[in-house]
């Protein structure tokens, strides 16, 4: 078995010795004490164990755009302007159907591989995007303050001593949910940029790199251009409570920066998809996912995020593109997941902060509201819907009512899919739900 | 309160932390000149920055716009559609000014003649963070950006009530539209929670009466000034922080100033920035204590902070983490460039997690540990290294991926209304379109903007120990690292056979890239 020491020491043969690296990277290993622990652990694990994959819809996804009660005279009453025509929603019962643009989700669905939860949120909501934003991540009820994300502490229980690629977020900061007493995991905004540039070489961006346009890095970089990802961005850090000195803490980021974009240059090099994916930022996103499950990276959980979902104002044609990215994304990541046989060990799970008013305001828009739904994709899951549509007029404040905790849907993906107790996790006992074939994952 | 640190013990080390910290670094020179002058004097003038000549112009639209009123009356009598363009146009032009704003703070911070004020100014930013993408008046920021500009060392108390009268923080949180029938409490949650006392210092009642005392505050959209509606004011009794009153502002201020919590919390949060993180909690008591002697005047408490010997320990020294800002202008100071890299010098301060004026949320930037990830810290060692060599930019000095996704935002837009007036745009009849097309496959080619030669001399070039002195009096002025200077010198010795000018490029480099490099 090999041991840390063994793993740093023969990923750094394999590095390509530039004149930095050597002097850069020996006395920054050296100094790592706090890292370079001698525990056992599994190196590249190859095409085993789960796989979760979290996708992030930042702003406040209007659920009701998404999966449309077109049955339901209350609807189309609240939201004259907004609503979607019944015979352009794609049905999924008598009750409820998918945007018109989600026809690669209603594939997934109708062939097994998507599921469907109506009406998740908690008790007592926040509409704060930071806040509720916070709440999701921590998983700590509403009125409670909790620093460290439920992925960090998922880590911190089960995943002593992996390397650094153990959780892999797609974005420049990590975000909270990975927030944990020792951090782990990276974060990675771009797989061109990522890794120490050469002098003069240009050469080295990708093909997402490679084609915008440089003035928007000014002018237009400003205000009122970026409302979605300034929220869905929300990016933290540990604090300084973990026992480690700044220096030792830039040190280890320093050293999973190096390791963690030797691998992913060598992985992102060696494994293109043979299935297309769309050219949006969700679906390079998940191509890249892809690759990296693809190479075999020994990660357990990916994160990305998809912003720009509060919609204030002239709501549909941002929220219609964005329904478009999300499901064709989605369909070009299960079918690259099928042909590379990976499918059954991956389980992806979207969530929003929080869903819509259910009536839509004086803006063609809509405001903060409560609950939404949640989807799963994947080989694991127990296809269809497991829960009932909130109702339209029982509301509370003008939100839909929570019909589940998303807590409960947390610890099943722990206890059932990434087997582990999801207790000492979530802090408390949350009951898992029906939501995963029990032989899952392969 | 605190000990003073003995003159015996200043010296160009101390004089480089100094202004390190109460500004944004310093080039060699400015150390020498600064360490003569003594702690005492280089303390005052920092702090006493008025008595410092500072003949910067303002924005010349830095004032309310005279021409709104009648620019206002002109729209109405247009089109629809001729409305549509001249809103467009305007928006271009704040956009513009915006932009304008965040370069010229940039450059009053670099190397504007008060560096301290400036430094205060990024604090008070972070404090009372306020984000341009809600306020979008360029104005406002620019005034809100003087404000702590006059008032960072004066009295907090003066400051607190001028922030809940400015224009962009009455817009940023809601005051504009707070009413005495409709209270908003977004400003009133804040100001407690936020800007003076900590949670746990107070209840949901104290931002209710705090919200019913601030209405009446409100943004007079002509004149561009903050004013007083009595009319939307609640001037009836409330109870704030256990005492009872007709409060408007400036009695929900003096009634937070008495609270020590509120000391306590500005002097562990000023502490935090400038000394260091997470004071214990008798040093936090303590620096409470004399700030609430000091009746919350700023000036003799910043003297005292920066005088005292727990400024200059171990500590303090070379262990804070740089925010982007800080890694920007220490880096532009310590190889004296003649000008920031071009306008993607605020492109790299949002890649790395601190856009100028638009903070992520009401709490600021955390700071610290949050500034970095191991992307930000691939993203500082490659800036530091298209500094030194040129190259590409993409990527770092700016985000592909958020450009993309703006440019379809934009051309959805453009879409949407074309469709809503029944007219076939095409790209060309665009200007921004056709010029987002013009740009589209051009990379951005960086010229370098550090010039190794003048920065040693090839004399000293020749001699490794001199060499890796001379550059770590720009790089580490208050000292370097044992592990770093160990790398330098395993560097330097592995380059024995390369040409000086390439050697000094490499170890300039290398010093930039460290882990130890991210502290100040």
């Amino acid at each position: 078995m090999k041991t840390r020491r063994d793993f740093i020491n023969t990923s750094m043969m394999g590095m390509a010795a530039t004149w930095t690296l050597p002097a850069f990277l020996n006395s920054t290993i050296f100094g790592l004490d706090c890292h370079a622990a001698d525990s056992a652990i599994q190196v590249a694990t190859g095409k085993d164990g789960p796989i979760l994959v979290v996708l992030q819809m930042g702003g406040g996804n209007d659920g009701l755009s998404m999966v449309v009660p077109f049955a339901d005279d209350a609807y189309y009453r609240l939201r004259p302007q907004l609503a979607l025509a019944k015979d352009a929603v794609l049905p999924l019962d008598d009750y409820a159907g998918f945007h018109p643009n989600m026809t690669g989700m209603k594939g997934l669905f109708d062939n097994g591989d998507a599921a469907l939860i109506h009406g998740v949120g908690y008790p007592n909501p926040n509409r704060s995007h930071f806040r509720s934003m916070e709440i999701w991540h921590t998983a700590s009820d509403s009125d409670k303050n909790e620093h460290y994300g439920w992925i960090g502490r998922y880590f911190d229980s089960a995943c002593q001593g992996q390397p650094p690629t153990i959780g892999v977020n797609i974005g420049s900061m990590p975000p909270q949910a990975f927030l944990g007493p020792k951090p782990m995991g990276i974060s990675m905004a771009s797989p061109g940029r990522y890794k120490l540039i050469e002098p003069g070489d240009i050469a080295v961006a990708d093909a997402r790199d490679g084609q915008m346009t440089p003035m928007m890095a000014d002018s237009d970089n400003i205000a009122g251009s970026n409302s979605g990802s300034s929220v869905g961005d929300l990016g933290a850090a540990p604090k300084a409570n973990d026992g480690t000195s700044n220096l030792q803490f830039l040190e280890r980021t320093a050293f999973d920066a190096e390791l963690s974009s030797q691998d992913i240059q060598r992985i992102v090099a060696a494994h293109q998809p043979k299935t297309p994916y769309p050219a949006t930022k969700l679906g390079e996103d998940l191509k890249l996912i892809g690759q990296l499950i693809a190479g075999g990276l020994p990660t357990r959980i990916y994160y990305a995020n998809l912003g720009g979902f509060d919609t204030h104002a002239n709501q549909k044609p941002a929220h219609d593109r964005l329904m478009k990215e999300f499901s064709d994304a989605m369909a070009a990541f299960v079918a690259d997941l099928k042909e590379q046989g990976n499918f059954s060990r991956v389980l992806a799970m979207t969530f929003s902060e929080f869903g819509r008013r259910v009536a839509q305001n004086g803006s063609g828009g809509t405001d903060h509201g409560a609950a939404g739904p949640m989807f799963l994709v994947g080989g694991g899951i127990k296809p269809g819907i497991h829960s009932k549509h909130p109702s339209l007029t029982d509301l509370n404040n003008g939100d839909l009512k929570f019909q589940v905790d998303f807590r409960n849907v947390y610890a099943t993906v722990l206890d059932q899919w990434l087997k582990v107790d999801s207790t000492p996790v979530m802090k408390r006992k949350f009951a898992a739900l029906d939501l995963l074939k029990s032989s899952s994952p392969a | 309160m605190l000990e003073p640190l003995p003159s015996s013990h200043w010296n160009e080390k101390m004089a480089a932390h100094l202004l390190l910290r109460a500004g944004f670094g310093a080039t060699p020179a400015e150390v020498q000149e600064w360490t003569t002058l003594g702690m005492d004097a280089s303390v005052d003038r920092l702090v006493d920055w008025e008595k410092t000549p500072d003949p910067t112009p303002n924005p010349e639209w830095a004032k309310p716009d005279p021409t709104l009123a009648q620019r206002r009356r002109e729209l109405r009598s247009l089109t629809e559609e001729q409305r549509r363009i001249k809103m467009m146009e305007y928006q271009r032009e704040e956009r513009q000014h915006i932009q304008e704003l965040k370069n010229w703070w940039l450059e009053r911070m670099w190397n504007g003649p008060r560096p301290l004020q400036e430094k205060m100014t990024l604090f008070w930013h972070g404090h009372f963070a306020t984000s341009v993408e809600k306020v979008k008046v360029a104005f406002f920021m620019w005034r809100q950006n003087d404000l702590f500009r006059r008032l960072g060392n004066g009295k907090f108390g003066d400051l607190l009530l001028e922030a809940g009268r400015d224009p962009a923080m009455l817009v940023w949180l809601d005051g504009a539209q707070s009413r005495k029938a409709q209270p908003n409490e977004n400003y009133g949650r804040e100001l407690l929670e936020l800007f003076t006392l900590g949670e746990g210092n107070y209840t949901e009642d104290d931002i209710k009466a705090a919200a019913a005392s601030f209405t009446g505050w409100t943004v007079n959209r002509f004149n561009q000034e903050s004013s007083f509606v009595k009319n939307n004011h609640d001037d009836g009794r409330k109870t704030f922080l256990g005492v009872s009153g007709e409060f408007g502002d400036q009695e929900i201020v003096d009634q937070i100033l008495k609270q020590r919590a509120c000391a306590r919390y500005m002097a562990q949060k000023i502490w935090s920035f400038f000394v260091y993180e997470s004071p214990g909690p008798s040093m936090v008591q303590a620096l409470g204590d004399e700030l609430n002697r000091l009746d919350y005047e700023l000036r003799p408490f910043l003297k005292m902070m920066f005088r005292s010997t727990e400024f200059y320990s171990a500590k303090a020294r070379g262990t804070q983490i740089k925010s982007p800002v800080q890694w920007l202008l220490a880096t532009a100071k310590a190889v004296e460039m003649d000008r920031l890299p071009g306008r993607g010098a605020l492109g790299l301060l949002t890649q790395l997690g601190q856009n100028l004026l638009e903070p992520p949320s009401v709490k600021g930037w955390d700071g610290g540990r949050t500034w970095i990830s191991t992307n930000t810290l691939l993203l500082r060692q490659n800036a530091a290294k298209l500094f030194i060599y040129g190259g590409d930019a993409g990527g770092v000095m700016f985000n592909r991926d958020d450009a993309s996704q703006r440019l379809a935002k934009i051309q959805e837009q453009r879409k949407a209304q074309a469709a809503k007036d029944g007219t076939t745009m095409t790209m060309q009849d665009d200007p921004m379109m056709a010029r987002l097309e013009r740009m589209k496959d051009r990379k951005m080619q960086m010229q370098p903007v550090v010039d190794s030669r003048r920065l040693t001399t090839p004399d000293t070039a020749k001699d490794s120990t001199a060499l890796i002195n001379d550059l770590a009096k720009r790089f580490y002025p208050a000292g370097v690292p044992a592990t770093a200077r160990k790398a330098f010198e395993d560097y330097l010795r592995q380059s024995a056979d390369k040409p000086a000018d390439e050697k000094v490029k490499g170890l300039v480099y290398l010093m930039m890239a460290r882990p130890e490099y991210q502290l100040t």
